[in-house]
């Protein structure tokens, strides 16, 4: 048993596509969420620009064959992208799939991550950037 | 009395722990030495069964992290500015017996004035003109213009209906320079005027809306 898992191929996952909210105007108070099937939607006084449009992040995932794995996203509170001295926080982060995946015949999968990022008030206007951390392990 | 326990738990017979439990002191040193023998081996156990475990908790080891960036744009707001000309039909003179006609405003820079109707007469000295509003916004940004389908002139009582609005450019813009800097454009915007063969002589005013939004 302990030796087949030291055969096991090791879990490793790549970023493939970054996490884009695209570009939008901030007016009042508000919110840009991306699904992590990429369609991006806005609460409050956000107003979507579709010169600027938004991705879910996309990771490649490869492992065993056939294995399932664990996903875990941030935690609210410790993503957030900054432009010079501004920025704006990135929560509720959600995948797909969601919280586990399998990995295909090929020992592979395509794994979507979308967010809500916190738009403030009158929010300058500039461009924003940040990262954030994917784990993923056999499960 | 832990050491009985784990005795026990390895699957000591229970006959073993009976005779455990018959202290004496005889018997007592016996038992400090199997009770050491019995130590190590619980040792051993442990160590196997540790060796057991090590399969998913290795696993936890090959746990692998990606890090994903990830970016949002910030645009300034679009804004247009107050008329910096006034969308003018100029003079005109109407022969009441001819008919009526258009007065049309052409909605480019030069704001060319045409008519349609014979009754109409344009007075050359008055020319008229194109509406002219400067947007301003992200650079390079693409976006809509709008303007009110008709809206009324009125001289006191009498009115007269201006529509089919046109503008420069259409039906949409694209602001100069590049994302991240500020951006602007002209817009110009013409209509067209219709005059009853009947309309009352007079300086008639009205207002008219243009709406600019991103793209």
């Amino acid at each position: 048993m302990a030796a087949s898992v030291s055969w096991a191929a090791v879990i490793a996952i790549s970023n493939t596509q970054g996490l884009a909210f695209g570009k939008f105007v901030a007016g009042s108070a508000g919110s840009v969420t991306v699904s992590p099937g990429g369609v991006r939607s806005t609460s409050g006084g956000v107003v979507l620009m579709s010169s600027g449009a938004g991705a879910a992040a996309q990771f490649a995932v490869s492992g065993d064959a056939n294995a399932t794995y664990v996903i875990s996203l941030p935690a609210d509170g410790t993503v957030s992208l900054a432009s010079g001295a501004n920025s704006m926080a990135v929560n509720t982060f959600t995948s797909s799939p969601s919280p586990t995946g399998t990995l295909g015949a090929g020992g592979t999968q395509t794994l979507s991550v979308g967010a809500t990022l916190s738009v403030g008030s009158n929010q300058a206007s500039g461009s924003y950037s940040g990262s954030f951390d994917v784990t993923v392990n056999y499960n | 009395m832990q050491h009985r326990m784990s005795i026990a738990s390895y699957g000591r017979p229970p006959l073993a722990v009976s005779t455990l439990l018959s202290l004496s002191s005889v018997h007592f040193r016996k038992e400090r030495i199997m009770k050491r023998n019995f130590k190590q081996h619980a040792l051993k156990l442990a160590l196997v069964s540790a060796l057991a475990l090590g399969a998913p908790v290795g696993v936890n080891s090959y746990a692998a992290v990606g890090t994903g960036v990830s970016t949002a744009t910030v645009a300034p707001a679009i804004t247009i500015s107050a008329s910096q000309r006034d969308l003018a039909f100029g003079r005109f003179l109407i022969d009441a017996t001819a008919g009526g006609g258009t007065v049309v405003i052409a909605g480019t820079s030069t704001g060319t004035r045409t008519k349609t109707g014979t009754g109409l007469t344009l007075v050359a000295a008055s020319p008229g003109s194109s509406g002219q509003f400067t947007v301003t916004g992200d650079g390079g940004a693409t976006y809509s213009i709008a303007v009110a389908q008709t809206t009324a002139l009125t001289s006191g009582a009498n009115t007269m209906n201006a529509g089919t609005f046109t503008t420069t450019p259409t039906p949409t813009g694209t602001l100069s320079g590049s994302t991240g800097t500020s951006g602007t454009q002209i817009v110009y915007i013409g209509a067209t005027l219709t005059v009853a063969a009947s309309q009352a002589t007079g300086l008639y005013t009205g207002a008219y809306t243009v709406t600019v939004d991103y793209n």
